[in-house]
């Protein structure tokens, strides 16, 4: 035996065990709850702390510990992460990350901008990004691999390796093209987490409003290195599914399931985007998460279910290869994107031991599933609003659609009104969390409904193919815009419901000490009882809430972090004496420019007991 | 008599005083206040002038709004910067309009006042 083959044998029996231990490293660190390892804390997205320091009784006391201004304007999602002494913070467009030592009052160890020269690495200038992103430049946050690496999911689709002590890029690939329409693939962007699992990252992708084509793909985390690539829609060797083996409501899909449900080509520019925040089962070995709108939104084009655009995909992530997949809304005629958490738990449904897959899709029902067979178990309103489908026949899977709220069945250029809920659907990308105590759903939900027009839209590379006209307002019956819910996975049913002004636009988490975190778009962090949504606890950050809350401990004491940063600054708009004081409000005009002011964008704010 | 009239009309000013000082409660935090003045000082000038008339501004305003209102309408302007299809569901809405009237109100009274 040569010396050569002898090493190959050797690394290829080294490598194995090493995928194996980079799985269970992190899966292990996801169990100290000192550290937030990952943005939704765990595989299972639980958005759960076992930290209990602050709790019911003291929370009520709880006093801002310190804040760090991340100089970024615009919506700020996700959340930092904790690795060890260093926490790791990112910003809107331009995607900067910050590491912060919190040994040293959160110096910045290092600070990392994708952006050079006004271009990202992919090549495209940031301006030419903004103006193809949808919803306020948003990121969603890094991830972190044990190996030492943090991994950004830039703007442009940019998958960055960074040095998690050093901020030194260790390889960059751009996913998909952003801007341009090259590679078959027209103005995607990156808006979602980079996933890790075992030895890869996977990405999704945004911009259905865009006319892509999106996928999954997986990487090397080690080399950057492509190693699959799942679609959403078009030929099955496309999508990864084998005709045979997935299944779909337990039966096998067959030949071609979701090229029969496009008119022509239309799936080439089909959407099908991923962008939510998604769950792993090691045990399972199986990632979970969803499938955006088809498009355009003027549904009069493209008769047909449109499979697998806002589906739950159950995949290897080995291989890709689905295991089962389902479609919550065939034939989407109200942009209700599938994309939302996938929440994983063991749990008892109608009486049973399941391994569940908890959903609170756009399109107002809450899906309990088997996550192993992908049997559906429950299916329920979680907002009474709803009413776009009476209820989800489950025999077949199939949402029961009212005629009176179908955009397609009253046709083009017709106003179809008061459909519940609205596009941002009764919960949008903000992920709930799952309360272990209580075995309760802490859900943010939207409480708006609409009238929707479709309208005839050519596809232009690059350009937006949206092709409706939209308004909202608030659900029948009261003013207000958003709720936030407790919920029963189980028995399909609301347990508490607290009104808010607005959307609940913020991902909540719950912990140990009995209480839920959630963040309002006024710019309040609340904190409320898990099991009866009492209000204990409420403080006002500098700008709307729509980031994630995370805890961790430090030197013995329990933290609780959410960034805030919505849309602009609004001072300048509401501030007086302005010659025209209506102009700071359009962002237009001589006052655009002040707008621009970062003394007051995005903030962390980390909050502790006194 | 005379005496009886004028005390009644005291004590009823006191209590619409009393009744209307519940309504506008005049509770903007410092903070509040100072993130006004400081927009509004960037807006016009940095001066001594401008922080005498920013601060009778937002004094003002303060008398004719409450706080929870303010920082609604503040909410929505925000909003209203950042264009997507969230930012765009909160022009339409009833409780959108309904604030920034009113905040527009008690502007449009701060600055006769005060500019």
């Amino acid at each position: 035996m040569s010396i050569l083959k002898k090493s190959i044998i050797a690394s290829a029996a080294l490598a194995l065990p090493f995928a194996v231990s980079a799985n269970s490293k992190l899966e292990k660190m996801m169990k100290d709850p000192s550290q937030w390892v990952q943005q939704s804390g765990d595989y299972a997205g639980h958005r759960y702390t076992n930290l209990d320091q602050i709790n019911k009784s003291n929370v009520g006391s709880l006093k801002v510990a310190w804040t760090f201004s991340t100089g970024v304007l615009r919506g700020h999602e996700g959340g930092p992460l904790v690795i060890g002494d260093m926490m790791y913070v990112h910003t809107a467009i331009p995607n900067i990350v910050y590491a912060l030592d919190l040994n040293d009052d959160q110096r910045i160890v290092w600070k990392y901008n994708p952006v050079k020269g006004g271009k990202f690495p992919g090549g495209e200038t940031m301006d030419r990004v903004i103006s193809v992103m949808c919803c306020d430049n948003v990121n969603r946050g890094v991830n972190y691999h044990p190996n030492g690496t943090i991994v950004l999911h830039a703007a442009d689709t940019s998958v960055i390796a960074l040095d998690a002590k050093t901020g030194k890029e260790k390889w960059i690939t751009t996913n998909l093209h952003a801007g341009t329409g090259k590679y078959g693939v027209s103005a995607s962007t990156g808006s979602g987490q980079p996933f890790i699992i075992k030895d890869t990252v996977g990405v999704g992708c945004s911009g259905a409003e865009f006319g892509v084509r999106c996928n999954w793909t997986s990487y090397d985390i080690n080399s950057g290195k492509r190693l699959w690539r799942a679609y959403s829609m078009g030929p099955d060797k496309d999508m990864l599914v084998d005709p045979n083996k997935t299944t779909s409501m337990l039966k096998p899909i067959g030949k071609d399931s979701s090229l029969k449900t496009w008119p022509g080509d239309a799936w080439k520019i089909g959407g099908g985007s991923i962008w939510g925040f998604y769950g792993y089962d090691s045990k399972l070995n199986t990632l979970y998460y969803g499938t955006g709108n088809p498009s355009t939104w003027n549904p009069v084009v493209r008769p047909g279910d449109n499979k697998w655009s806002m589906t739950i995909n159950a995949r290897n992530p080995d291989n890709g290869m689905a295991k089962w997949l389902y479609q919550m809304t065939p034939y989407d005629e109200w942009d209700y994107d599938g994309v939302n958490e996938m929440i994983l738990v063991d749990m008892k449904v109608k009486g049973k031991n399941r391994q569940a897959l908890v959903h609170f899709d756009r399109n107002g029902f809450a899906y309990t599933m088997d996550r192993a067979s992908g049997e559906l178990l429950v299916a329920e309103k979680y907002d009474p609003a709803v009413n776009w489908a009476t209820h989800v026949d489950m025999k077949t899977g199939r949402p029961q659609v009212q005629d009176r709220y179908s955009t397609a069945h009253q046709g083009e250029d017709v106003n179809t009104t008061n459909i519940c809920p609205a596009a941002l659907g009764s919960k949008d990308q903000q992920p709930a969390a799952y309360d272990r105590l209580s075995g309760l759903f802490m859900v943010p939900t939207n409480h708006v409904c609409m009238d929707y027009e479709p309208f005839k839209v050519d596809y232009v590379a690059g350009n937006a193919y949206v092709g409706a006209t939209l308004s909202m307002y608030p659900a029948p019956g009261g003013t207000h815009l958003g709720n936030m819910i407790g919920w029963d996975a189980d028995k399909g049913k609301i347990v508490w419901s607290n009104e808010e002004p607005f959307s609940v636009w913020s991902g909540a988490m719950a912990t140990a000490g009995g209480i839920t975190f959630y963040g309002t778009l006024e710019g309040y962090a609340k904190a409320v009882e898990s099991k009866t949504g009492k209000e204990l606890f409420k403080f006002k950050t500098p700008s709307g809430i729509i980031g994630n809350f995370m805890s961790y401990s430090h030197k013995g004491k329990q933290y609780v972090g959410i960034l805030s940063g919505v849309g602009g600054w609004a001072g300048i708009g509401l501030a007086a004496g302005l010659t025209d004081p209506t102009a700071g409000l359009g962002a237009v005009g001589a006052y655009s420019a002040l707008h621009n002011h970062t003394a007051l964008g995005g903030v962390l704010t980390v909050f502790a007991l006194p | 008599m005379k005496n009886t009239i004028l005390r009644n009309f005291c004590l009823l000013s006191l209590v619409v005083i009393l009744f209307d000082s519940k309504l506008r409660s005049n509770d903007f935090p410092t903070l509040a206040r100072s993130e006004f003045v400081f927009a509004c000082m960037s807006s016009n000038a940095s001066n001594r002038d401008f922080m005498a008339k920013c601060s009778c501004a937002i004094d003002e305003i303060a008398k004719r709004i409450n706080y929870e209102e303010y920082s609604q309408a503040e909410a929505i302007a925000r909003l209203q910067l950042g264009a997507s299809p969230r930012e765009e569901a909160f022009k339409s809405v009833g409780l959108s309009k309904e604030r920034m009237d009113k905040l527009y109100k008690a502007q449009a009274a701060s600055e006769l006042e005060c500019f």
